[in-house]
Parts: structure tokens; sequence; C-alpha cells
């Protein structure tokens, strides 16, 4: 492998990696934060599976990660 | 080239690195939003202390925040096997407005700890009064904006969901004043694109149309379930005799402006049947007949392959089923 092949690989995972940090899918929107969904629950796959959609800052399906002076 | 591809690997790390892995999202009653890692909670004070992504270490006490990012931090803190947390959590969650969250966790609840079934039915039957009591606030609203089918939606909400409640009685009355006639703008736009001829042979599929719409209606109205379902079941029956109807239209006509116009009543009728198998998978989910619920769900796909509606039902259902959590 030569660094002409090399950097085309590289950029192209660099590229990558934002869409890589979005929900897995496409199908099922996230609802969350609409008043019907606070109603029906969403049925994303992240919120279905308990976890928080980085992509949409009214989610709340998952938890905080607190990692210190965790008390109830 | 061992140096290049070390370089790479760096700098694949690097921006590995970069992701905000544990970011969260807070909201403020402020209005404002934060974003950031949270470092501790302090459980005295109430206060949640957060490095934010500008870099700066801020504190939030929880009755800074909206109700969402309140209910967030304390889903946060309860231990998952806590069944006394959990119903406080579930009770924090319905006052806030997350019904479907509430609901689950008065489930959970219930499953960890089977002797506070009592407590946690009098706690969802107050669930199910403020919800209600919502669900006609929302419709009245959307009512009030000559938003019909936002208002149909709650009203369909409280018919299916909340049977019990006064409201829903309510709902059922006012579906007669908006249902038909939603649905035969849909029919009506569907004939602009028609020619005369196509209009003439179509006109007894859409008589049996308005009896699908008029029997979907009256299923919603329905009290009792096997009432509803014979109802539901004709509306389909109708569905099918109108599409057998557009299937010979489309064999008579061959050209593509009428095939167009025969594929817009086509969309108009499979909307009114994925609707209908929607409203039976929804009397399944009740009864926690999941495998008759996705039965139906499934029907609807059949039909329209995409509905974000059926997509969705379907992917809660099996949720559902899988975990034994509840579905209201």
């Amino acid at each position: 492998m030569n660094i002409k092949l090399l950097l085309p690989l590289v950029t192209a995972l660099l590229l990558a990696l934002p869409s890589a940090c979005k929900s897995p899918s496409d199908d099922i929107p996230c609802t969350c934060g609409t008043a019907m969904t606070d109603f029906e629950g969403c049925a994303h796959p992240l919120c279905l599976a308990g976890k928080t959609n980085p992509d949409n800052p009214n989610c709340v399906c998952g938890k905080l990660e607190i990692p210190q002076g965790k008390k109830n | 080239m061992r140096s290049t591809l070390r370089s790479a690997a760096f700098v694949v790390a690097l921006a590995l690195l970069a992701l905000p892995a544990g970011a969260a999202t807070l909201k403020l009653k402020n209005g404002t939003t934060v974003t950031g890692k949270v470092s501790r909670y302090d459980a005295t004070a109430k206060t949640l202390y957060v490095t934010t992504d500008a870099g700066k270490d801020e504190q939030y006490r929880i009755d800074q925040l909206d109700a969402r990012s309140s209910y967030l931090v304390n889903a946060s803190l309860v231990p998952p096997d806590d069944a006394g947390k959990q119903l406080q959590v579930a009770n924090f969650a319905r006052d806030a407005g997350l019904y479907s969250h509430a609901v689950r966790r008065y489930g959970i609840a219930a499953k960890l700890d089977p002797t506070l079934k009592a407590t946690v039915d009098t706690e969802m039957t107050k669930l199910k009064r403020m919800a209600a009591e919502e669900c006609m606030k929302n419709a009245r609203a959307a009512v009030a904006k000559g938003d019909f089918a936002d208002a149909e939606k709650w009203l369909t909400v409280l018919i299916e969901k909340l049977p019990d409640e006064p409201e829903a009685k309510e709902a059922a009355a006012a579906l007669e004043n908006h249902y038909a006639k939603t649905r035969s703008e849909k029919m009506a736009a569907a004939d602009k694109k028609a020619s005369d001829a196509l209009k003439r042979d179509i006109e007894k599929g859409k008589k049996q149309y308005a009896e699908m719409v008029d029997k979907t209606k009256k299923g919603l109205q329905a009290r009792g379930d096997s009432l509803a379902k014979g109802l539901f079941n004709g509306a389909l029956t109708d569905g099918k005799a109108v599409m057998g109807l557009i299937d010979d239209l489309e064999k008579k006509y061959d050209d593509p402006q009428t095939r167009e116009s025969t594929a817009s009543y086509r969309t108009v009728v499979i909307g009114q049947m994925v609707e209908v198998h929607l409203h039976m998978a929804s009397l399944e989910t009740v009864k926690s007949d999941y495998r008759g619920a996705l039965k139906e769900v499934n029907a609807a796909l059949a039909l329209d392959p995409k509905n974000a509606s059926a997509l969705a039902a379907r992917a809660r259902i099996e949720e559902a089923s899988s975990q034994g959590w509840w579905r209201w």
C-alpha cells in the first residue's frame, strides 16, 4: 500500500465519521419531543433500546453518564 | 511506509477521540440548552455539575432544568432493579407529561415487585385521567387552528388508549364532525386528475369507499371490541372491492395519464385500508395480543411498505412483545 492509496482512504474514513455517529436507522425517525410521542412513545431503534438518540436534543430515552458523586 | 501508516492510525484515533462520547444535552427552564459532559451529581444540593462543550464548568440545580431534562437526570440516578424508585420516576415522568415513559416504568416497577401492583394501578388511574384531559385539550387546540388531521389524531388516541375516560365518549362524538369530510376531500383531489370517462367508471368504487370510511368511523365510535372489529373488517372488505375495481380499470385504460389517475385513487384507498389495519392492531395491543397486532401491522405494510405509522407501530409492538413491557 502506498501513500497515494492511503490518503484517500483516511480522508474517506474521516468524512464518514460524522455520519457514523448518526442513528442506525433512517426508516423510523426519532420523534422525541413531540406531544404525540410523549403519549405513544418513540419507535426509533435507539429509543426502543433505552438509549438516547444523539441526533435529537429532545430525546430523553437513555441515561446520562454521571461518573462521580452518584447518590440517590 | 510504516511511519505513514502509524501517522494515519494516529489521525484516525484522534478523530475518534474527538467524538462527543457521553455528551449530554440539557434544557433549562429559561429556554437555554446546555451541551456537555456531566461530571457529578450532588444529591443533597440536588445539583448537577457539567463541563460544557466550551470547556466551562457549570452547575445546575434540578429545579433549574425543564421537566424533560429533570426527568432524564432522575431516570439516570435510579438503580434499574429498585422497584420503589422506578415507581417514583414513573410518577415524575407522568407529572412531566411524559406518559409513555411513565407507563413503561410503571410496568418495570410492577414486574420487579409484584406487591406494588395495587399502587401501580392507582397511579395508572391518575395517569389516564391526566392524559385524557391533555388529549382533549390538544384536540380542541387543533380544531381551533383548523388542523382537523391533528385533531383527529388526538381524538383517536383518546378512543384507543383511554376508552374508559369520559373524554373518550366526547372524542367519539367529535369524529362525526370532520372524519368523513377530510376523507372525501382526499377523494375529490384524486377526482381532479381523472378524465370524465374514468370518473364515470370509478363512481361505484367511490360509493364503496364512502362506506368503508363510514364503517371505519363507526368502528372507532363503537363501544366494545367485537362490534368494532366487525365494522373494521367490513371496511376492509369494501376497500378490497374498490381495489378490485381499480385493477379492472387499469386493465381497461392503458394510457399513462389514466394510469396516473387510477394510481391516485389507489393511494387514497390504500391510505384508508392501512388506517383500518392500524386501528385493528391497536385493539389487539390493548389486549396484549401482540401476535394479533403484528398480523394487522404486517397487513398494513403489505399495502404500503414505507408507511411511517405502520413501521413505527411494528417497532413498538415488537419491543413491547420482547420486553413484556406494558403498552397502553
